[in-house]
């Protein structure tokens, strides 16, 4: 999978580097993945980071349970705006 | 060795981005330095994507007792969610909140941290705490995650963790530690014979830990290589004939090469005259891929040491190579250390060397 089309990660249209954001700033060429491999990977990154908004949000209201009920109002105001 | 190297920068990107590691098989014929890359560039993308929530999180911590902290990071945050919020706490914050949190979870949350992000943290964390949590991944065989926080504990911690590590699996970390320069002055807080012992374990496993050790070896500067050579390889006839047949059987002569290079001329000739190393099948694939790779001329002094019978079975095996490699050898003769080496040894290397070369290589030799 990594041999073949391996020019264009650097480019504006890298699907990878778009994924990445400003992250990507310091990424070198990557010259040993492919345009294809670096497509899947922006797909894994971003269900990665999918995964890890719900997980925040979840576990932020399950946090809010275990706050003792008289910080319960002011520690909900900081968590979710 | 680099697929070795390749396969451990796979497992970290899969625990990263939560997906089996087969599910990356993709990414196999990738370099070990892309990856590296892309991993700091993720986990950062990671970090600044929620960025806000977790700052949230942690002004949300400030306002509550640390025990209260504790109870929630374990029942309702979970690894994931602790791990990415450790390196924007407070590190005095965090320490006292690690002192808080069991064992098992503290393992869980070191699978999923960056060390980088938790540098001041965990150069804080507490010995018993840092043992403690050593012990469970070892426990876990979790050698990745142990190394990956090398670079990040202090000497005294890694002094401590260590002492307490088989030497086996000392061998398994420090294969995955990435910086070069932290695994030369890991080398360093060992002594001799912890190098010595951590070298002969390998022997017991050849097929799996020669590539390991070898690929360590590879990595550390040549002080450092040639010191665990020197210990690992002196009066060690066992432990090198077993290095020979895994070189051999899984062509990894160039890395041995590399490692013989840091011996210096007695200790060669020392290991040359190990009886064991008189056969011809097991020394001969070496001094092959020493002249193709022209690094013949490091081998001249073991050369000379070995018995007669063996020398002549080497100049045949020599005189079979082909055209280019015989030019290669024609490029290291020009080479001064060549020269000087071949004169120390000339009377022994002579006749292992093909008879239309020495009118040639005598002038040469002076």
């Amino acid at each position: 999978m990594v041999a073949g089309k391996r020019a264009g990660s650097r480019g504006a249209g890298d699907p990878l580097r778009t994924e990445l954001g400003t992250a990507a700033a310091e990424l070198p060429e990557l010259t040993s993945i492919d345009a294809a491999s670096r497509q899947r990977l922006a797909e894994a990154v971003r269900d990665a980071r999918q995964r890890q908004r719900a997980a925040l949000l979840a576990s932020a209201e399950q946090a809010l349970q275990h706050v003792p009920a008289l910080l319960r109002g002011v520690v909900r105001r900081v968590l979710l705006g | 060795m680099s697929r070795l190297l390749v396969e451990a920068e796979r497992i970290k990107l899969a625990r990263l981005l939560g997906v089996p590691t087969e599910s990356l098989d993709y990414l196999e014929s990738a370099s070990v330095a892309d990856l590296r890359a892309l991993r700091a560039a993720i986990a950062a993308s990671m970090v600044e994507q929620d960025r806000a929530l977790f700052g949230r999180l942690v002004a949300a911590a400030r306002l509550l007792p640390a025990p209260v902290i504790a109870l929630i990071a374990e029942r309702a945050m979970g690894p994931m969610i602790c791990a990415r919020v450790a390196g924007l706490l407070d590190p005095d914050q965090a320490v006292d909140l690690a002192k808080r949190l069991s064992t098992p979870f503290l393992a869980d949350l070191c699978l999923q941290l960056d060390p980088r992000s938790a540098a001041a943290t965990l150069r804080r964390m507490p010995l018993p705490v840092v043992l403690a949590v050593a012990k469970a991944l070892l426990a876990r065989g979790e050698f990745l995650t142990m190394a990956r926080f090398v670079d990040v504990i202090s000497d005294e911690a890694i002094a401590a963790v260590a002492r307490s590590m088989p030497d086996v699996a000392l061998l398994r970390v420090g294969f995955f530690v990435e910086s070069r320069e932290r695994l030369n002055e890991l080398v360093g807080l060992f002594d001799d014979t912890r190098i010595r012992a951590v070298i002969t374990v390998t022997a017991q496993e050849p097929e799996r830990l020669w590539p390991l050790a070898l690929s360590l070896m590879e990595q550390v500067g040549d002080d450092a290589r040639g010191r665990l050579a020197r210990l690992g390889l002196t009066g060690q006839e066992r432990v090198l004939v077993s290095l020979l047949e895994t070189a051999n059987a899984q062509q990894l002569h160039e890395p041995l090469l590399l490692v013989l290079r840091g011996l210096d001329a007695a200790v060669l000739e020392e290991i040359g005259a190990f009886p064991k190393l008189s056969d011809l099948k097991l020394i001969g694939p070496l001094f092959e891929s020493a002249l193709r790779s022209e690094g013949l001329v490091y081998l001249l002094p073991l050369a000379g040491a070995l018995p007669d019978s063996t020398r002549q079975g080497l100049s045949q095996l020599l005189q079979r190579q082909p055209a280019e490699v015989i030019q290669g050898l024609a490029r290291q003769l020009v080479q001064p250390l060549f020269a000087e080496r071949l004169r120390r040894d000339w009377t022994r290397v002579r006749p292992m060397l093909p008879e239309s070369w020495l009118p040639g290589l005598d002038q040469v030799v002076g």
